[in-house]
């Protein structure tokens, strides 16, 4: 049975001869887990899953030990100097955070029965689904009502919070009025 | 076989020549941090339902003081038992803690 000085011991053997299987690990901890003392780490830098898989598969072929993966905690065994530890890796959690409100209007997105859509990525813009056919309906428009300015295409942008034509970059308010003209846009 | 040096190493050599000069004395929990950003070199902790008695004893044993610190956490005020040193030139970081409540309790028990 290990104590904490026998894996303390080990822990420095190990990090002295820095095996080329072993990977960066941001926290060793030498703790008791019921009623057992043991030498475990955690796996650096907190990477995504494909590359955490790729920095531990050197240990596990070496290990030839199957690694436990309860669908959050991955755990991978080792054994040094005749004591066993483990390095493990975190899943990251995938938090998709909605807004109060819709990015284009003031429906709450929280209301029971109000649908929504997030347009992209993390990060992304949400907002309410009468908002999104609206857009859509806008984006189809082809043809630029102001004829000294040709045709445009219209899509509405976040950003300038108004309607950008895909081909010259003007923005307007209301793309069917030439009046509303509010700025050139500054983003390509 | 050696890919890149390891910053806990140190702190890990240490640790084994603390535990063979202190091996008589509460164990405790270690983490060897290798993030600038969190306290280097040795920390040390655990769950004591009096941590009083065993934060003394490793302070004695380093030649420091406890240094003892109120905090509220979740409604509850919560003691700290710090014991904070350079121990063969690397830092050692030893932090107990329970609801101050516990500590009435055990006196009473006392």
């Amino acid at each position: 049975m290990s104590t904490p000085s026998t894996l303390a011991a080990a822990l420095a053997s190990l990090l002295d001869t820095a095996p080329s299987w072993l990977p960066q690990v941001d926290h060793w901890e030498i703790a008791e887990d019921t009623d057992t003392w043991i030498l475990s780490g955690q796996l650096a830098g907190d990477p995504r899953e494909a590359k955490a898989f790729w920095l531990l598969a050197p240990m596990m072929e070496r290990s030839g030990i199957t690694h436990s993966d309860d669908g959050r905690l991955v755990k991978v065994p080792f054994t040094w100097d005749g004591v066993a530890g483990q390095v493990w890796y975190l899943r990251p959690v995938e938090r998709w955070v909605v807004p109060e409100r819709c990015a284009t209007c003031p429906t709450l997105l929280a209301d029971v029965g109000n649908q929504f859509v997030r347009l992209g990525g993390h990060g992304a813009p949400v907002i309410c689904v009468p908002c999104r056919d609206r857009m859509h309906e806008r984006w189809i428009v082809t043809a630029c009502p102001v004829p000294e300015a040709g045709d445009h295409n219209w899509w509405y942008s976040l950003p300038h919070k108004g309607w950008q034509c895909t081909e010259c970059r003007m923005v307007r308010m209301d793309p069917s009025d030439s009046k509303t003209m509010v700025r050139p846009a500054v983003t390509a | 076989m050696k890919n890149n040096p390891i910053r806990q190493h140190g702190a890990a050599v240490a640790l084994v020549q603390l535990l063979e000069e202190f091996g008589d004395l509460p164990p405790l929990t270690w983490h060897l941090s290798n993030r600038e950003s969190l306290a280097s070199g040795l920390s040390g902790g655990g769950m004591f339902p009096d941590p009083r008695p065993v934060a003394a004893a490793w302070a004695d044993a380093l030649g420091v003081a406890v240094v003892e610190t109120q905090f509220p956490y979740d409604d509850t005020t919560y003691v700290q038992f710090a014991v904070d040193t350079v121990w063969r030139d690397v830092r050692v970081r030893i932090c107990l803690s329970c609801p101050l409540a516990a500590l009435s309790e055990s006196a009473v028990a006392a």
